[in-house]
């Protein structure tokens, strides 16, 4: 089944860091439509984070997950990510595979961290909805492969 | 029981970098006493060091700094240093972090390897890590006494 305009507006208003607005657009996604806006959310940090590291390095990669969190520990303890879970997110978004992770671990770390990457590189609309067309296509091809 | 002269050497061959004497030293740490001694030094002079480099003013986010330098340094440190317990026990010198369920083998890991971190960025002269190695010593046989 592939992505909803739903799916990509509940991403939209995540990237665009409305949380007022998102809440209750993924909670109307419903049991079925969760899944596809997870594999969206997966497309988009996908994107964003080669973006942000055309070249893959473990020091990067730990260094900017910690980096995530230092911002996020200004707002309090409950806002912190599990750094192993968060690091392990960002390797599979640039290609290296590794041990799943545990769902609920895993969606905070996906949305701190679309969060951060979306603050720093996305800087217009028009780059917003770039990556959201090209996140939905990326989304899409990983979706008919599962439906095969 | 107190820290001997030879187990002062030892940690001090560690911190100032000299793999090789440090681990021949090591060696000769035989019995079980002369481990428990050299095992209080090491967690003293982690304490001091800890309490030199951070103190009651920091805040959280210097010490996941500190801990993600510290695992950034090579992929063998990324894996043997797990982020969250490595915080907690640099936290537990100078808050009321509990650590309690931190297993001893992984405590006495994380304190060797997270140590000669600590003492770099201090960037010590040999006076200076004679010095800190003292103030280490003394609380490790107020300890041990």
């Amino acid at each position: 089944m592939p992505v909803t305009d739903a799916q990509v507006l509940a991403l939209r208003a995540l990237l665009n860091h409305a949380a007022d607005e998102m809440a209750p657009l993924a909670y109307q996604l419903g049991d079925v439509e969760i899944p596809g806006y997870l594999h969206l959310a997966d497309a988009a940090l996908s994107l964003l984070a080669c973006r942000r590291f055309p070249r893959y390095s473990n020091a990067d990669v730990v260094r900017y997950v910690a980096s995530v969190r230092r911002d996020r520990l200004a707002d309090g303890d409950a806002y912190d990510i599990d750094p192993l879970v968060g690091e392990n997110v960002m390797r599979s978004s640039l290609g290296i595979s590794g041990p799943p992770q545990p769902p609920g671990e895993r969606l905070q770390a996906v949305v701190a961290l679309l969060g951060a990457l979306s603050a720093s590189e996305l800087h217009t609309a028009t780059e917003l909805d770039e990556l959201l067309r090209d996140a939905q296509a990326l989304a899409d091809r990983w979706l008919a492969q599962l439906d095969m | 029981m107190a820290v001997s002269d030879a187990q002062v050497a030892t940690l001090r061959a560690q911190l100032a970098g000299r793999v090789d004497e440090h681990l021949h030293l090591l060696g000769q740490i035989e019995s079980a006493p002369d481990r428990q001694a050299y095992s209080a030094l090491v967690v003293a002079s982690f304490c001091e060091a800890v309490e030199r480099r951070f103190g009651q003013d920091s805040d959280a986010s210097e010490v996941v700094d500190f801990v993600a330098d510290v695992r950034a340094t090579s992929e063998a440190a990324t894996r043997k240093i797990d982020p969250r317990t490595a915080e907690r026990l640099i936290k537990a010198v100078y808050t009321d972090e509990d650590v309690s369920d931190v297993g001893a083998d992984q405590k006495k890991d994380l304190y060797v390897l997270l140590l000669p971190a600590l003492i770099g960025d201090e960037q010590f002269s040999g006076a200076e890590l004679d010095e800190f190695l003292g103030h280490s010593r003394h609380l490790a046989d107020q300890w041990l006494s």
